[in-house]
C-alpha cells in the first residue's frame, strides 16, 4: 500500500530497507565461512562469465605434452591429447554454474507457485496436490534425473530440465509449509476481506514472507545440481563434448588414471570446492535469515 | 500401535501408485515417436513397426498403463530387445550385487557416522566436535563417484590392496567378494556417514539438555551409561528419519558407483539401458528402485513405533 503514496512514508520504507540490508551485510562480514565461500562463488562466476580472464591456454588447443603432470607450463597438467587441464576447468565453470542456476530456477519457478497454492487452498486440494509431490520426492534424485535424461536424450539442456524436475517437490514442500503459517497472518486476512484476487494474495502478500528459506535452499540446490550434472556427464548422459564439463573431464581422465592420476584429481577438486562454497553460503544465509538465531552473533 | 502401522501402510499405497504413474508417463508422454527415440531416425520402418506393436504404442495410453501395471504385478516387466532377455531376468541376476553393496554401504555409514556423531555431541564445541563437523561438511560436498575414483587411484592402482574393477560372487569366494565390494561400499557409505554424524550430533546435543538426563547424572550414573543407555535411544529418532532419507541417496549412489567399478548390478544395468535408450528396462528399474525406497521409508515409520513410546501408546 505505502509504495503507492508519494512522499514521506515511501521514503521511510526505503530507508528502513536500506538499514536492514546494511545490517545484514555487517553481520555477514563477521562470518568467515560466509566470506570465504562468497569469494569462491564469485571466482566461479568470473570463470563462467569471462573465462579468458582466468585461463592460461585455449581449452581445446592440442599440444605434444600429453598426460603431463602439473608443471610451470600446465599448472594442473594436460590430458590425453595435450589440452591444458586448468584452462579446461576454468571453461567448465560455465556449464556447472549454468546448470546449477537454471535447474534451480526451474525448481523454484514451478515449485514456488505450486507450494503457495497448495498451502493457501488447504484441505483436500492441498492433500491431493502434496501427495503428487511426495511421490516425486520419494524418487531418488539421481534416479529420476537419469530416467528423464534417458527419455529426453543426452544434452546440457535436458540435464537442466531433468534436475529442475527433481527440484520441484523440494521447493513445493518447503513453500507449502511456510505458506500454512504465513496465511494465518492478519494482513492476509485483511487482503482477503478487501477482495484481493488469489494471485495477488499469493505473490504480493504471502510469497515475500516465505522467500528466506527458499533462498537458503537455492544456494544448497545449486551445489546439489552441480554434483548431479557432473554425475550424469561422468556417465556420458549429460553434457556432451565439445562443451567442457567437469563431469566429462572425469570420465575421460578415468581411462588414463593409471598413468596420470592428476587428470581425475583436479576436476573433482573443482566440484568439491564449488559445492562446498554453495553449501556453506547456504548455511550462513540460514543462520542470518532465521529470526530465532538473529542476534546470536 | 496397530492402527498407527495400518495408517502408514494406507498412506504408502497411493505413493506407490503415483510412483508407477510418474515412471510410466515420463516415458509414455515423450514428445514424438517412442519407437524412433529407441531405435533412431534411420531405423528400418519394419523394425519400427514391430517395436510399436511390441510396446503396444498403437493402443490408448491409459490402456497401456493398466496393462503395464498388471503385467508388472505378475512379474512381467517387459522384454529387452538388445539383451534378448526378459527384463525381470536381467534384474534378478543383478540384484545380488546391488543388495550386497546397499547393505554394506549402510553398515559403513552407521559404523562411522554414529560413533563420530556421539563423540562430537558428547563434547560440543571442542576440537573433537569441530573436527567431526568439518569432516561432515566436507563429506556432503564430495561426489561419491569422484571419491570412488580417488579410492581406485590410491588403493587399487598405487597400493594394489583391492581390485580396481569387477565383482566376485560371495558364493564363489567370500574373501575375494569382500575385497571386490569394499571400495565401492566405502565410497557410497562414507558420504552418508558424514550426514549421519551431523544428525547424530545435533540430536544428542538436544537430548542431553533434557531433565531426565540431568536426573540420570544426579543419580550418580557414569557419563558412558547416561549417554549410551538414556540419551542415545531418544537421540535415535531423528537419526532414523535421516537414515530413511539416506536409503534414497544410497540407491542413487550405487547406481553411479557400480558404473565406476564396473560391478554387474542393477545400477549399472540402469545406466547401460539409459545409454542405449532401452526405455522399458529403464522404466522397470526406475519403478523397482523408487518402490523399494518408498517401502524402506514405510519400515522407518514403523520403527518409530518401537523407538518412541508416545507413538506406541497413542
Amino acid at each position: 500500500m505505502s509504495e503507492r503514496q508519494p512522499g514521506a512514508p515511501a521514503l521511510q520504507l526505503r530507508e528502513r530497507r536500506w538499514a536492514r540490508a546494511r545490517e545484514f551485510a555487517r553481520r555477514f562480514r563477521h562470518r568467515p565461512a560466509g566470506v570465504v565461500s562468497l569469494a569462491i562463488v564469485l571466482l566461479v562466476l568470473v570463470a563462467a562469465l569471462v573465462p579468458g580472464l582466468l585461463s592460461t591456454h585455449d581449452p581445446i588447443a592440442l599440444s605434444d605434452q600429453r598426460l603431463s603432470p602439473p608443471t610451470g607450463e600446465h599448472w594442473f597438467g594436460a590430458d590425453t591429447i595435450g589440452r591444458d587441464t586448468y584452462s579446461r576447468l576454468v571453461h567448465g565453470a560455465r556449464t556447472a554454474l549454468l546448470v546449477g542456476l537454471i535447474s534451480v530456477g526451474i525448481g523454484v519457478g514451478v515449485g514456488l507457485p505450486y507450494g503457495l497454492l497448495a498451502g493457501y487452498l488447504g484441505g483436500r486440494k492441498d492433500e491431493a496436490m502434496m501427495r503428487v509431490m511426495d511421490a516425486l520426492y520419494a524418487y531418488p534424485a539421481l534416479l529420476l534425473a537419469l530416467i528423464m535424461v534417458a527419455v529426453l536424450g543426452s544434452s546440457m539442456v535436458n540435464v537442466m530440465i531433468a534436475i529442475g524436475i527433481v527440484f520441484v517437490p523440494l521447493y513445493a514442500r518447503l513453500v507449502r509449509g511456510s505458506t500454512l503459517s504465513a496465511k494465518e497472518n492478519d494482513y492476509v486476512m485483511a487482503a482477503e476481506a478487501m477482495g484481493a484476487a488469489t494471485p495477488r494474495i499469493l505473490f504480493r502478500h504471502i510469497a515475500p514472507n516465505v522467500l528466506a528459506p527458499v533462498l537458503v535452499q537455492m544456494s544448497l540446490g545449486i551445489g546439489f545440481a552441480i554434483i548431479i550434472e557432473a554425475a550424469l556427464s561422468y556417465l556420458g548422459l549429460g553434457t556432451q563434448p565439445p562443451d567442457p564439463s567437469w563431469g566429462t573431464m572425469l570420465r575421460s581422465a578415468q581411462v588414463y588414471m593409471a598413468t596420470n592420476g592428476w587428470g581425475a584429481f583436479f576436476p573433482g577438486m573443482a566440484i568439491v570446492l564449488t559445492v562446498l562454497a554453495f553449501n556453506l553460503l547456504g548455511d550462513v544465509l540460514r543462520d542470518l535469515l532465521d529470526p530465532r538465531l538473529r542476534g546470536a552473533d | 500401535m496397530a492402527s498407527y502401522i495400518a495408517r502408514r501402510l494406507l498412506v504408502t499405497i497411493p505413493v506407490l501408485i503415483l510412483i508407477s504413474l510418474i515412471t510410466f508417463f515420463a516415458v509414455a508422454l515423450l514428445p514424438g515417436d517412442l519407437a524412433i527415440a529407441m531405435l533412431g531416425l534411420e531405423a528400418d520402418p519394419r523394425h519400427l513397426e514391430a517395436l510399436r506393436e511390441q510396446l503396444g504404442l498403437n493402443r490408448p495410453v491409459v490402456v497401456r498403463y493398466f496393462d503395464w501395471v498388471g503385467d508388472a504385478l505378475q512379474g512381467d516387466l517387459g522384454h529387452s530387445a538388445r539383451a534378448g532377455q526378459e527384463v525381470s531376468d536381467l534384474i534378478v541376476k543383478r540384484l545380488e550385487v546391488s543388495i550386497e553393496l546397499g547393505i554394506l554401504a549402510m553398515l559403513v555409514a552407521l559404523a562411522i557416522g554414529i560413533p563420530l556423531g556421539l563423540l562430537a555431541g558428547a563434547r560440543p564445541n571442542t576440537g573433537l566436535d569441530y573436527g567431526g563437523t568439518t569432516l561432515a561438511v566436507l563429506g556432503a560436498a564430495i561426489p561419491n563417484f569422484w571419491l570412488a575414483l580417488m579410492l581406485i587411484l590410491i588403493f587399487a592402482v598405487q597400493l594394489r590392496w583391492f581390485p580396481a574393477v569387477g565383482f566376485t560372487s560371495f558364493l564363489d569366494d567370500p574373501v575375494q567378494n569382500l575385497r571386490s565390494v569394499a571400495l565401492p561400499a566405502f565410497a557410497v557409505g562414507v558420504t552418508q556417514a558424514a550426514i549421519l554424524a551431523r544428525q547424530t550430533r545435533a540430536a544428542l546435543v538436544d537430548v542431553l539438555r533434557q531433565d531426565y538426563v540431568r536426573t540420570a547424572y544426579a543419580k550418580g550414573l557414569r557419563e558412558r551409561s547416561v549417554i549410551l543407555r538414556h540419551a542415545f535411544r531418544n537421540a535415535l529418532i531423528p537419526v532414523v528419519t535421516v537414515l530413511g532419507i539416506q536409503v534414497s541417496t544410497i540407491v542413487g549412489g550405487f547406481v553411479i558407483v557400480e558404473t565406476v567399478f564396473n560391478l554387474p548390478g542393477v545400477g549399472k544395468l540402469l545406466v547401460d539401458s539409459a545409454f542405449n535408450r532401452e526405455l522399458p528396462t529403464v522404466q522397470a528399474i526406475g519403478v523397482l528402485l523408487a518402490g523399494a525406497v518408498a517401502l524402506t521409508n514405510l519400515a522407518v515409520d514403523v520403527s518409530y513405533a518401537f523407538l518412541d513410546p508416545r507413538i506406541r501408546y497413542e
